[in-house]
């Protein structure tokens, strides 16, 4: 008889996920706040680099690239986000902490070759609400001793 | 002008003529208000058009939950209702493609045959015991079970027609399966037919007032209910379309609004046999039995059974895998039909001795 038990727990199990909240969010109107350690699109601090290139060296994707900027005597890090895989490699050995991750992950692009980064493009990081215009609030997920629920960080 | 008064007599007796023809459509209308309302409301076309709509929007929204998903969201606010009628839309303004070497009145005829033959067999369910469309008496339960043995050789025709090798595979998948499950379901009609003594849906419902045939013939109910299953070709059970794995099976060739009719098809299954399984065991449009007395029969109690069941089917797909075509032949072959056999005799025994 424990086929019956096997075809009738699942039944038990699934039912009551009806009565539960969705866990996603509607995202082009609303889009949660990401911990503080997650990675996304990088940003770099013209300031704080040294052009060590241990960024570069230490890349596994061979992603970053050693590059020269306007304005500025030495070579800095660009980042290619065709190959890059979002290790954090670079974030984690820079001696000087002058790349950092933000919470950007729209990376889409029409173009390919957009999506090569100049350390320009790198150091300035764009408003949220001109990256998804359609964006109205912001939302933060949190543990309850049950299940994740979510909750209205701010209104954008 | 003598031609028009030879053939129509003049102006007067056009006038007559007009005005009679009028009074004996009016005359028409009222001597058979009940049966044009049976036929364009209850059994007939808005139940089952309005039941394929919510049932497919409902199916959507239960399945998006059960998943800790949101469904349709955008058309019609958050609750997505519309999104069914944009579906229809969407259908319906698509091109209709026909393949080559396809005689394209049959291939365009073939998805609404396959949905008008389970729609055939509504007209002869008990709604009450005075709302029938088709009372054919004691021919009943035959008569529905003949109508849909026809349903499963439509798929096999669509298949057909559709001059497609793959489309031509999963219609005879089609054929298989539907033998499978139809043998252990008329085998458990038969039964309760012995029961209650009478081929006549509506005696079998009235032979339910004291106890549900689902309580007696707890075997033949489960077996009724697979096989229900089995033929609307709902999940566990729906491997000739198998969503993931095949190209939609022998729905292969249809596009536009000849796949939309193959999937409403679907749903009118659901909804034949589902109301065939009521009346048969949780007793049709009575109501509930407490302390041996019925509640109230009412169409309401029909629907209300109805409703829960659509629901457990649905919850139904959200829970369970779906086997492989030799497990389900299985299943149908070595499982349901013995046991329903044998529930048969059961019943014959029990009906011999008397002791029901």
């Amino acid at each position: 008889m424990s086929w019956i038990k096997r075809l009738l727990k699942p039944i038990g199990i699934v039912a009551p996920y009806i009565l539960r909240n969705s866990q996603t969010v509607a995202y082009p109107t609303e889009r949660l706040m990401f911990k503080e350690r997650f990675r996304g699109r990088h940003q770099f601090h013209f300031e704080r680099c040294i052009s060590c290139s241990i960024c570069a060296r230490v890349c596994p994707c061979a992603s970053i690239e050693m590059v020269e900027a306007e304005g500025h005597e030495k070579t800095y890090p660009s980042i290619d986000y065709n190959t890059c895989s979002f290790c954090g490699y670079c974030v984690e050995y820079c001696p000087k902490q002058a790349l950092t991750f933000t919470d950007i992950v729209e990376l889409a692009v029409k173009d390919r070759s957009e999506l090569k980064y100049s350390p320009e493009r790198l150091s300035e990081v764009p408003e949220i609400k001109d990256l998804v215009p359609r964006m109205k609030r912001r939302t933060e997920a949190y543990l309850t001793d049950k299940e994740m629920k979510y909750r209205k960080v701010k209104d954008v | 002008m003598s031609m028009i008064n030879v053939a129509f007599g003049n102006a007067n007796q056009v006038q007559q003529n007009l005005s009679g023809i009028l009074a004996y459509i009016l005359e028409f209308l009222g001597a058979n208000s009940k049966p044009i309302l049976q036929v364009l409301v209850l059994p007939g076309l808005a139940f089952t058009l309005v039941f394929a709509i919510i049932a497919v929007w409902f199916e959507r929204k239960f399945l998006a939950r059960a998943m800790l998903r949101v469904g349709p969201y955008y058309c019609g606010g958050r609750s997505g209702v519309l999104q069914v009628f944009a579906d229809f839309i969407k259908l319906f303004l698509k091109e209709m493609i026909i393949p080559e070497n396809v005689n394209w009145l049959l291939f365009a005829l073939s998805p609404v045959m396959v949905s008008m033959v389970p729609g055939l067999a509504l007209i002869l369910i008990p709604f009450d015991a005075n709302w029938v469309l088709w009372d054919v008496g004691s021919l009943g339960l035959p008569m529905f079970l003949a109508i849909m043995g026809i349903a499963p050789l439509m798929p096999v025709f669509a298949g057909w027609i559709s001059n497609n090798k793959y489309s031509f595979i999963g219609s005879w998948r089609v054929a298989y399966m539907y033998i499978a499950g139809e043998i252990p379901i008329v085998l458990s009609a038969a039964a309760v037919a012995i029961m209650a003594g009478s081929f006549n849906l509506v005696k079998i419902v009235e032979a339910q007032k004291n106890m549900w045939f689902a309580v007696p013939q707890f075997i033949g109910f489960i077996i009724f209910f697979i096989g229900v299953l089995i033929e609307s070709e709902r999940t566990p059970f729906d491997i000739p379309v198998a969503e993931v794995e095949l190209v939609f099976g022998w729905r292969t060739e249809f596009s536009g609004i000849l796949f939309g009719f193959t999937m409403m098809a679907e749903y009118v299954m659901l909804q034949a046999w589902t109301l065939l399984f009521i009346t048969l065991y949780l007793g049709g449009y009575s109501g509930p039995i407490i302390m041996g007395n019925v509640i109230g029969s009412h169409i309401f109690w029909l629907l209300a059974k109805f409703v829960v069941l659509v629901v457990f089917i649905v919850l139904l797909r959200c829970v369970f895998s779906r086997p492989r075509m030799d497990q389900m032949l299985k299943i149908g072959w070595n499982y349901l039909t013995p046991i329903a056999l044998l529930n048969l005799f059961v019943v014959l025994a029990m009906k011999l001795w008397g002791i029901y």
